[in-house]
Parts: C-alpha cells; structure tokens; sequence
C-alpha cells in the first residue's frame, strides 16, 4: 500500500515536472501520429472536430466567417507536425491568428472539450488522446486574449 | 498709414468671400477618450484655399494576419495595391461598410474579391491592384481568415484627413464661409449627424464625439 502511494507520488510528480518542459514544445511521444491514424486519420478527426466546432453554441460565433475547409486542412497540418508526422506547418502562429478576437478562458476550454468528444468518437485511446492535448496545452497563452 | 493692412484685408475678403482659416477637428470616443482612424471630412460651400493633397495611391499589407494599416484613405479614382507578406493565401474581400451595404445596394463597384498567393521565401510577395472610383467607405475581409478586418475610406472631398493617437485632425487651411463636418469611423454604424461650421479666419476647433467606444487592436 505504502509502495502504490509512493508509485502515485513518484508518477504524480513527474508529470508536474513535465508540464514546463512540453510548454517548450517537446517532441511528441512515440508512435503518437500512427496512433491517430497518420495523416487520413487526422484529416478525418479534424473534419469531424470542425464541424462540431463551427456549430457550437458557446464557440461557433468565432468560425462564422472561417472557410471551413481552409481552416481543417491548416489544423489537419498543425496536428500531423505536433504529433510529430512529416507535414510542414504553413499557417499563422497562434498568437497572430487569435489576437483580434476576444477570447476567454471557457472558450479555450469549450475547444478543448469538443476535441475530446471527436477523438473519443473516433475511438483514440484515452492515453494518446492525454498525450495529444498536454502538447496542445501550452497554446492557451497565446490563444486566450481575454484574461 | 495703421488703417492700410485692415482695409487690405477688408478688400481681400470682399473679393474671395469669408477668410479662409485653419480647422482643427477632435473626435472623442462616448467615455471621452481620443479617436484614432477616424474619418474626418470637411465639404467647404466656398473656394480658395488649398488642400492638403491626399496620396492618389495606397499600399495595404496582409501580414501576420492583418491588414495593415486597419484603414486607409484615398480619394476617388485612387489605385490600391494588396500586398500579401504571409506565407499563406489571403483572399481580399471587399464590401460596402456599416449600413451601406443595406442602404446604398447601388454601391455595387465597391464589391470586389481577389485571391492573393501566400509568398514564397526569396521571391517578391504577389499583389493585386484596384482602383477605388466610388466614393464610400469599403470593408476589407478575408474569406480564408474570418478575424481578419480592414477599411478603405474613399472620399469625395479633397477636405479629407485621418485622426491620430490624440484622436486630432488639424487642417492649415479651409475656404472660408460655411462648411459642412462629417466625422465616420468603422465602429460607427449609425452615421453622426453633420454638422455645419463657419470657417473665418480665427483658428476653429470642433469636437465630435462618438456613440460608440471602438476597440483597440491588439499589439
């Protein structure tokens, strides 16, 4: 029992730890982009994640004017390099692309929410679906602009 | 001899109508702060003085997201360049601004879209020209990047100038005689009323003041 807790500390610790260092965009863990499925996959998670986005109440208003094909295959490239697949990333760096829009905390948790319920639709394992938003995670400071 | 100058000046007035004279404008915002990019253009009834001349050609960016500058003023007739410097596409969409689009269906030359290829690292950015012939105020968007937004004031008085930071438009010289004010800015829907000045001599300030409490772009 003393053992198991300790095992609990020792993991809970580490992964204290590991929030700075991804914040410095560590390199995906292994396996991550095959885990989603290459590329196909997560084309196919962001069409679904897209379209879910554009049509939610607390959200949507931000995508009204968004071509939404443009955006899936920006995202599409985005999630592919952060996985750590062999795409180039050409879009805007997030801080751009976010600053003129008034965006809080509970949108970026909206976001978040909803890619949750297309990587869970899609039937992505729990762990590869922790590992692909801890990489995500740090994104929240340029992302948000309403503080 | 001292009666000279005034008669002088008595004489120059009666030949060109009311003295012409300096105009500052200040258009504050509904809390009472200064207004940049504010439109401020005066329609004098009389002749005489010159204009400041406003450039016949424009450069408007789409860098980083945005286009800079977020508003431009041109006269009637002006050619626009669209210069994009992102890596990616951008389109330029534009349209009547504010209420016009509903009111005014007949500014229907100032519709327009184009497509302008992301740049290529070492290769000149690609552009496209426009000629701006209606006088109007144009909302510039981008179908690809909704948050993207601009303007393009065109205007049809040569009486026609930009507020800065201190939310001030200061011209040297307006004819003299009566003059008709138009304050317009982008976050202005409901146009303001005009107002009608008296333009002599002695230097006149105006303060317009906003309904509305514009945003300010983020740094």
């Amino acid at each position: 029992m003393k053992n198991k807790l300790l095992n609990f500390c020792v993991a809970s610790c580490m992964a204290f730890m590991a929030i700075p260092v991804l914040a410095q965009s560590a390199p995906a863990p292994d396996a991550l982009y095959q885990a989603f499925g290459e590329k196909s996959g997560i084309a196919a998670l962001m069409d679904d994640f897209v379209n879910r986005v554009v049509v939610d109440p607390r959200i949507g208003k931000f995508f009204k004017d968004t071509n939404r094909a443009t955006l899936k295959a920006s995202l599409t490239d985005q999630i592919c390099v952060v996985t750590g697949g062999p795409c180039k990333y050409e879009g805007s760096d997030m801080k751009s692309a976010h600053r003129d829009l008034d965006i809080r905390k509970g949108d970026f948790n909206a976001l978040v929410e909803l890619l949750q319920m297309a990587m869970e639709a899609r039937g992505i394992p729990f762990t590869q679906q922790n590992r692909l938003l801890a990489l995500l995670a740090p994104m929240n400071r340029d992302v948000i602009t309403v503080r | 001899m001292r009666v000279l100058p005034l008669l002088f000046a008595a004489i120059t007035t009666l030949a060109c109508g009311a003295m012409a004279g300096p105009l500052q404008v200040l258009v504050l915002d509904k809390e009472g702060k200064p207004v940049r990019d504010a439109v401020v253009v005066v329609y004098p009834d009389g002749q005489g003085a010159q204009p400041v001349p406003l450039a016949r050609n424009a450069i408007i960016e789409q860098e980083k997201m945005r286009f800079v500058p977020a508003l431009t003023v041109v006269p009637a007739g002006a050619t626009v360049r669209f210069t994009n410097l992102d890596r990616w596409d951008h389109h330029v969409r534009g349209a009547p601004g504010g209420l016009a689009a509903i009111t005014e269906p007949a500014l229907g030359g100032n519709n327009f879209e184009m497509r302008l290829p992301g740049k290529i690292e070492g290769r000149p950015a690609s552009y496209t020209e426009r000629v701006f012939d209606q006088p109007g105020a144009i909302l510039l968007g981008c179908h690809l990047h909704g948050s993207m937004r601009g303007h393009v004031f065109v205007t049809d008085s040569a009486w026609t100038l930009q507020t800065g930071a201190d939310g001030l438009a200061e011209f040297p010289q307006v004819p003299g005689g009566p003059a008709r004010l138009r304050v317009w800015h982008a976050e202005q829907i409901l146009d303001l009323p005009q107002q009608i000045l008296s333009i002599g001599a002695a230097s006149l300030r105006q303060t317009v003041q906003l309904s509305v409490v514009p945003r300010t772009r983020r740094m």
